[in-house]
């Protein structure tokens, strides 16, 4: 959880981390809060999503896009093997560290930022 | 029982063939042997059907392992992280944990997809031949670089190599806007309570 990408911050601004960790409640817009319900599912519960949770997610992408999240989930969970194996830790103690795919290879800045300077793009309205 | 509405892999160009080598992959370097029982076991935690009897190995330290891996990753730490250890031998076991990771992550991916789960590749080896070069341990303290400089030295360059090859068309496709993507990745970390 050291790792931080720069994109669009939501009006309250502060840590997506924060955000997303109790996002039911966040002003997060509605179809990122789809996409963190289609998450729960694939992480906790997947044979519990149904049709019922698929037929939601399709009201607000398109299935090449939900195809595209549990791609992207799948890449994602590769983090369990390092957390399973004891081999995870903060890639710089110093404070949170930029992400950034470059053709879908992660690129992780050498310098980490302060915990109060996160990189970001823009703020949504 | 099928699915009535299921979103079919094929609708993105690529991502077919890179799960199938995903899936054959993790079998083929694991072998039959170590990772039917844990496949079974995970289908069994995750409420996925699956074919086959499962009986052999149920009570096997992989099942165990799995099971854990499963549910809570960090809490295989200890006793169930041993017992693999003395099943497998320690110089194999992160590549068998890698392994595990694919299969159980391309079971929850087929179930949240709607898609019936894959069955073991034919032919694949009853016992895994993993391709691992000695490495010494990261000393204690060390970031989470050096700990992934480690990881890469410890599992086989098979698993390393296709994980690479579903990252970058997972992560370089651009139909899902970044602030999306970026809340799921952390929603996952936050899951795993990842340091990293």
């Amino acid at each position: 959880m050291s790792l931080r990408r720069a994109v669009a911050r939501t009006v309250d601004g502060g840590d997506l981390q924060a955000s997303v960790a109790a996002y039911a409640a966040s002003t997060l817009p509605s179809s990122v809060k789809v996409a963190l319900r289609l998450a729960d599912a694939y992480l906790a519960d997947p044979a519990g999503l149904g049709d019922r949770g698929r037929r939601e997610a399709s009201k607000s992408f398109t299935p090449d896009q939900i195809v595209e999240l549990v791609l992207k989930l799948l890449a994602f969970s590769s983090n369990k093997t390092a957390v399973a194996l004891s081999l995870d830790a903060p890639a710089s103690f110093r404070g949170l560290s930029s992400i950034r795919y470059v053709d879908g290879v992660p690129e992780i800045a050498a310098d980490p930022r302060d915990g109060d300077d996160l990189p970001t793009t823009e703020v949504l309205q | 029982m099928a699915a009535e509405i299921a979103f079919p892999l094929g609708i993105v160009q690529g991502a077919t063939a890179v799960f199938e080598e995903l899936w054959s992959t993790a079998w083929s370097v694991a072998g039959r042997e170590a990772l039917e029982p844990a496949w079974h076991a995970t289908a069994t935690t995750l409420g996925v059907d699956v074919r086959g009897s499962g009986s052999g190995g149920a009570d096997s330290a992989v099942a165990a392992y799995a099971e854990q891996f499963a549910l809570d990753p960090g809490g295989v730490r200890g006793r169930l992280d041993a017992d693999l250890v003395a099943e497998l031998g320690s110089s194999h076991v992160p590549t068998f944990v890698a392994a595990l990771n694919i299969v159980e992550g391309c079971l929850r991916a087929g179930s949240v997809l709607g898609l019936e789960p894959s069955e073991p590749p034919q032919g694949i080896p009853a016992r895994g031949i993993a391709q691992i070069a000695r490495s010494e341990p990261p000393s204690p303290g060390s970031d989470g670089g050096t700990l992934r400089h480690y990881r890469q030295r410890v599992i086989d360059g098979r698993i390393l190599r296709v994980r690479s090859v579903h990252a970058r068309l997972a992560l370089g496709l651009g139909n899902v806007d970044d602030l999306t993507t970026e809340a799921v990745r952390l929603r996952n970390a936050l899951h795993q309570q990842c340091l990293y």
